[in-house]
């Protein structure tokens, strides 16, 4: 790297990117990066293609107009490419220190003048610089949407600032895991375990109200059945990982067997209260007015996302192209700018997190 | 320039290392020598920072290792007993990454890099991919890694375990070299004539207890309760024997094959007396020499009845 740049990098943060430079020797080099790359692009143009599928069967849109068929493509390539990001970023973040842990590589950079914050943000520059590239990757066919009509360029401004700021989250989760966790599996499986956490818990809870209450202009995605499926099958999983965490946590305090059965008891009087809370007569159902259930949507990476273009959407949806604004503007900014805030906040603790870990780990 | 006093490490119930003590001064090479188990690892770690002692001291060049943990690292070059490579990563890749880490400025990388390639054998790997090379290579890779940023202090934590005979007499000579450079070197082992060949001092760990530290010879001299010389003349070597065996400065005389091996108790420097005895009295000497301390020989007696 340039010594100008190096020196500069290090007066102004305080940042050795030597580790950057490194991760980005290894991750760029062979055909890897590139097939990933290639199946992103090709599943984001995949879904968008079937979104299109009305035009190019020439039905007349299933009696919608063309600007509508235009949104719903471009709110496809979003969603598609949200659960993209979350699938592959995870997978890059959570195993960048937990490998090297593994490897044994660690040890020789830990005696070495590199602080923490030097190797976690390191790493998490060149994995976010990854998801910014596939994101970028994606511009064409967010372009080939626009051209239909009904997507504005702010639309587009706030779903890929969200989807950026998803995958500082995303990152961060990855690389706090990886530097807990001694192994990269477990990293690994734990932050896809917390992301279905996240998913889950935050349907669980607003979920229904979401579903009724979703502007018709959004891309109502969740049926009752996917919901109840998902949740089910979900919450399982969410169940299971829960178990096994409080178990591992409370397992020095009171030894393997009565932690599992405490872990166990734990897990069943969350159910039960949440029950209590979902129940129709309870109180998330009685208490949460309409009005409440956009900023609800936030712990929800889909309807978050949804609730970021939702906005604009409804507009579009009230005017048609040309029209005039539907007055909703402002409040679309204030939406996008609480949510992408909200996600930046939570990936900038869990980045401050991960170096804190790391530098409290001696292995 | 490393001095450990009361160095104490638990694992749990386990005592990893019990109240060590010793002293290196600059330029030695330090034999650390011990069992598998013994505390030789654990007591390096708690010496590179990377474990936190849970009782004593350590200072190395005058840094307290848990106190200035980064002057520390700056001075030290460690090498472990394990180690793993990054895949898909060139050698002078590797180098330069380390080098960087050790904040060595941009512009002086490039003739460093070639300097300890040079100096480890393996500027014609410079641009393979480090994963490619044989163990013996990643080692003296690993070697050239530690050297980076030329430091006053190695810590090498069984650097040439599980290599074949070549490869093991090439890190060998290597270290020797170092030693040349007067680096101040810390080697763990548990292959004795390798140490015997290399340190100048010695300290023999068991059960995370420092049994014996020293100079080789003088510990040597001290078993053997003085310093054993091996004698060869062509005539009469029954006669001779038996005259060294009345000298007061030669504490036992015995023949061995086809020489006289003796036990020299007089004043140090002053061997040639004895020389000097057996040329008056006739005899003619074919070779006169003090026997290399055989620290294979010095473990055994040392740790004679010790539990490992």
């Amino acid at each position: 790297m340039n010594t100008a740049l190096e020196g500069a990098l290090y007066r102004a943060f305080h940042l050795n990117p030597c580790v950057a430079v490194h991760e980005l020797r290894m991750r760029m080099r062979g055909w890897r990066p590139f097939g990933v790359l290639l199946a992103y692009s090709c599943i984001a143009c995949g879904a968008v293609l079937i979104a299109l599928i009305p035009i190019t069967l020439g039905q007349r849109y299933f009696g919608r107009e063309l600007f509508q068929v235009g949104r719903i493509a471009f709110a496809t390539l979003a969603h598609t490419q949200l659960t993209l990001i979350m699938l592959i970023l995870p997978a890059y973040a959570a195993g960048a220190i937990a490998l090297e842990r593994e490897k044994r590589t660690l040890e020789m950079l830990r005696v070495s003048l590199v602080t923490p914050f030097d190797v976690v943000t390191g790493k998490l520059i060149v994995v976010l610089a990854f998801g910014a590239v596939l994101l970028v990757s994606s511009l064409p066919v967010a372009a080939w949407c626009m051209m239909l009509g009904g997507v504005a360029p702010d639309e587009v401004f706030y779903s890929y600032s969200y989807l950026l700021m998803v995958a500082l989250f995303v990152t961060g989760l990855g690389m706090l895991l990886s530097a807990f966790m001694k192994r990269s599996t477990g990293a690994v499986v734990a932050t896809y375990g917390i992301l279905i956490a996240i998913g889950v818990l935050s349907l669980v809870v607003p979920g229904t109200l979401l579903i009724r209450t979703m502007p018709t202009g959004g891309p109502a995605a969740f049926g009752p059945v996917a919901a109840f499926g998902g949740t089910l099958v979900l919450g399982l999983i969410t169940g299971w990982l829960g178990f096994l965490l409080l178990r591992a946590l409370l397992q020095r305090l009171l030894g393997r067997n009565r932690a599992g059965l405490a872990a166990l008891l734990a897990i069943l009087v969350v159910l039960v209260w949440m029950w209590y809370l979902m129940r129709p007569s309870g109180a998330v159902f009685q208490g949460i007015e309409n009005s409440q259930v956009p900023w609800l949507m936030v712990f929800n990476p889909y309807a978050a996302l949804s609730s970021v273009m939702g906005g604009a959407f409804a507009q579009f949806v009230a005017r048609g192209p040309g029209g005039p604004p539907a007055g909703g503007a402002a409040l679309t900014l204030v939406i996008w700018a609480v949510i992408t805030g909200i996600y930046l906040l939570a990936g900038a603790a869990l980045w401050a997190g991960a170096v804190r870990v790391f530098a409290r780990r001696r292995d | 320039m490393i001095e450990i006093k009361g160095l104490t490490k638990k694992f749990g119930d386990l005592v990893a290392v019990n109240d060590l003590s010793f002293r290196i001064e600059r330029g030695d090479a330090f034999g650390f020598v011990g069992p598998n188990g013994a505390g030789k690892t654990t007591t390096i770690k708690m010496l590179a920072t990377l474990l936190i002692p849970d009782g004593g001291t350590a200072t190395v060049n005058g840094h307290d290792v848990m106190k200035e943990p980064e002057a520390v690292r700056a001075c030290i070059g460690y090498m472990p007993d394990f180690f793993g490579v990054y895949d898909d990563m060139k050698v002078w890749e590797y180098l330069d990454f380390f080098a960087a880490a050790y904040r060595v400025p941009a512009q002086k990388r490039p003739q460093l890099i070639s300097d300890v390639l040079d100096l480890t054998d393996l500027s014609h790997k410079r641009d393979d991919y480090v994963d490619a090379l044989s163990r013996g290579m990643k080692q003296r890779l690993c070697l050239a890694k530690t050297l980076v940023h030329d430091p006053d202090v190695l810590l090498l934590d069984e650097p040439a375990s599980g290599l074949d005979p070549r490869a093991r007499i090439e890190i060998r000579e290597l270290l020797q070299e170092l030693v040349k450079m007067d680096k101040t070197i810390l080697i763990s082992s548990h292959i004795l004539p390798e140490l015997a060949e290399l340190c100048n001092k010695v300290a023999i760990i068991e059960g995370g207890k420092l049994v014996l530290a020293g100079d080789v010879k003088e510990i040597s001299s001290q078993l053997a309760g003085g310093l054993r010389l091996i004698i060869r003349t062509s005539n009469r070597l029954e006669e001779a024997c038996k005259l060294l065996a009345e000298r007061p400065e030669i504490a036992s005389a015995e023949l061995g094959e086809g020489c006289i091996e003796c036990i020299y108790r007089g004043p140090e420097g002053q061997q040639h007396s004895i020389l000097t005895c057996l040329v008056q009295a006739g005899f003619q000497v074919q070779s006169f020499s003090e026997e290399a301390a055989d620290l294979e020989d010095l473990y055994m007696r040392l740790t004679e009845g010790l539990g490992t």
